[in-house]
């Protein structure tokens, strides 16, 4: 199925996807840098593609919008693996953000297979320990269109945000702000990018960087990671001492030590399971089933 | 620590104090009236946020009910992810089951690019006659497009004809 709205747009997707596949595979490589030169040629002739219609029109333009869009994941993906294999954890989170702003935008405009992505970034975002975040609510005297610079929400104005015009994205610039009413701690937000930050050696990213690890010391790959299982598991307790059942117990209670502290001598903790499936570039772009590889934490 | 998402609200009541709502659909024999309310801690009178969207996506997918957005001074913007809808005045063209589907509808549009899993919890409040009873009616729903769809398809049809609809 053609991934955008007109043919023209739809053999320059066909030509760019080459160069992703090749870009993934240089980020399978952990060749990060390397991938980001090839986009960066890949997005000069993307360019140098669309300048070459002569009178483009507004569905084409629009598509022209995705096209650019689709790079800029493929730019956000590998700084966001770039910052996790580097344990920039912190970081990561934002590009984590940016890059699932970009499939929302592709899931909205067009037909592109990101399944994949969007499987491996929603269960990349679950090993992050961010759960609460900062809400701002703010009054203001009115939104300016963007496209048009007149109030959005007049009827004058005949742009809705949010939508494409000529490849363009309507947005709503908020204007003569009144002021700040409150900030608020939710569950929810609209940017997820408001958050209490971590820093990159805390407790918070002992997942990631179990992740990172197993990444860099290529027990997994990028394409790889699939998902995460989370699961309660007993551990001993390590301040135990190694009594027989039948022994006096050690807290001094007198009684043995099978009906006194036996039962307190495994501890439950959380436990993950990071699940990496084998994956080839070509599953990515587009997105396939993969058999199992399984990696305990 | 965890923030616990408030309860599902899918209620009626009347409304104590009927003249705000009578005197301005004296005015407005048809459509939808949106109306700020008093919020913030300067408790000024601004609209909900999601307001302008959706008069703008009402005007644009159901030209054929009539939408009115009064001019003030302020519009109260909240950046978490909910949608939150004006109180709003429905006249007597439009039945509370019609406008919860305009609602609906509104929302699939919107979420329209949202990853999987993603949802929303939609806010809203509609004011409405109840020419049987002679009362006017406030109806209050928080929850997500399936608790609203889920109400809309337990609301008997006939109870909102009853409701003074007709």
């Amino acid at each position: 199925m053609a991934g955008l709205n007109t043919t023209d747009a739809n053999s320059v997707l066909e030509q760019l996807n080459e160069s992703l596949r090749s870009a993934l595979e240089l980020i399978e490589a952990l060749k990060f840098g390397e991938a980001r030169e090839l986009l960066d040629f890949s997005r000069a002739q993307l360019k140098a593609e669309i300048g070459g219609y002569s009178s483009p029109d507004e569905l084409f333009l629009n598509d022209c919008y995705v096209l650019d869009a689709y790079v800029d994941f493929f730019f956000s993906y590998i700084l966001l693996w770039e910052q996790v294999v580097n344990g920039k954890f912190s970081s990561s989170w934002d590009s984590l953000q940016n890059s699932l702003d970009l499939l929302r935008i592709l899931k909205k405009f067009s037909r592109i297979n990101i399944t994949f992505f969007e499987r491996q970034l929603i269960e990349l975002e679950k090993l992050y320990p961010y759960r609460i975040f900062f809400s701002v609510g703010m009054t203001v005297g009115h939104f300016e269109c963007s496209i048009c610079g007149g109030d959005i929400y007049s009827p004058d104005c005949p742009h809705t945000r949010g939508m494409l015009y000529g490849g363009k994205m309507a947005c709503a610039i908020a204007r003569d702000i009144i002021e700040m009413d409150h900030v608020s701690m939710v569950a929810n937000p609209e940017d997820k990018r408001c958050v209490p930050q971590y820093a990159d050696n805390s407790g918070g990213f002992n997942i990631l960087r179990y992740l990172a690890l197993s990444i860099s010391s290529s027990k997994a790959t990028v394409l790889s990671f699939h998902h995460s299982e989370r699961s309660k598991r007993k551990i001993p307790r390590s301040e135990f001492p190694s009594l027989g059942r039948n022994q006096l117990c050690f807290c001094g209670s007198k009684r043995k030590f099978k009906k006194c502290c036996l039962p307190l001598e495994e501890t439950e903790v959380d436990h993950t399971q990071l699940v990496a499936q084998e994956s080839r570039v070509m599953d990515a772009i587009p997105g396939d089933e993969y058999p199992t590889l399984s990696i305990e934490n | 620590m965890a923030i616990e998402e408030p309860e599902d609200v899918c209620e009626f009541s009347s409304v104590d104090d009927e003249s705000a709502f009578r005197s301005v659909i004296s005015n407005q024999s048809s459509g939808i009236v949106m109306v700020p309310e008093i919020s913030g801690h300067k408790k000024q009178l601004s609209l909900k946020a999601d307001a302008g969207d959706f008069a703008k996506w009402i005007r644009v997918n159901q030209p054929e009910c009539k939408v009115e957005l009064p001019k003030v001074e302020s519009l109260l913007v909240l950046r978490n992810s909910d949608c939150w809808l004006p109180l709003v005045y429905l006249a007597t063209d439009v039945a509370l089951p019609v406008y919860l589907n305009i609602v609906s509808t509104y929302i699939y549009d919107k979420m329209k690019g949202a990853l999987v899993g993603e949802t929303v919890r939609i806010h809203l409040s509609a004011m409405y006659e109840d020419k049987k009873a002679g009362i006017v009616k406030k109806f209050v729903f928080t929850g997500d497009r399936e608790a609203l769809e889920s109400a809309i398809r337990k609301f008997d049809v006939n109870e909102f004809m009853n409701d003074g609809r007709s």
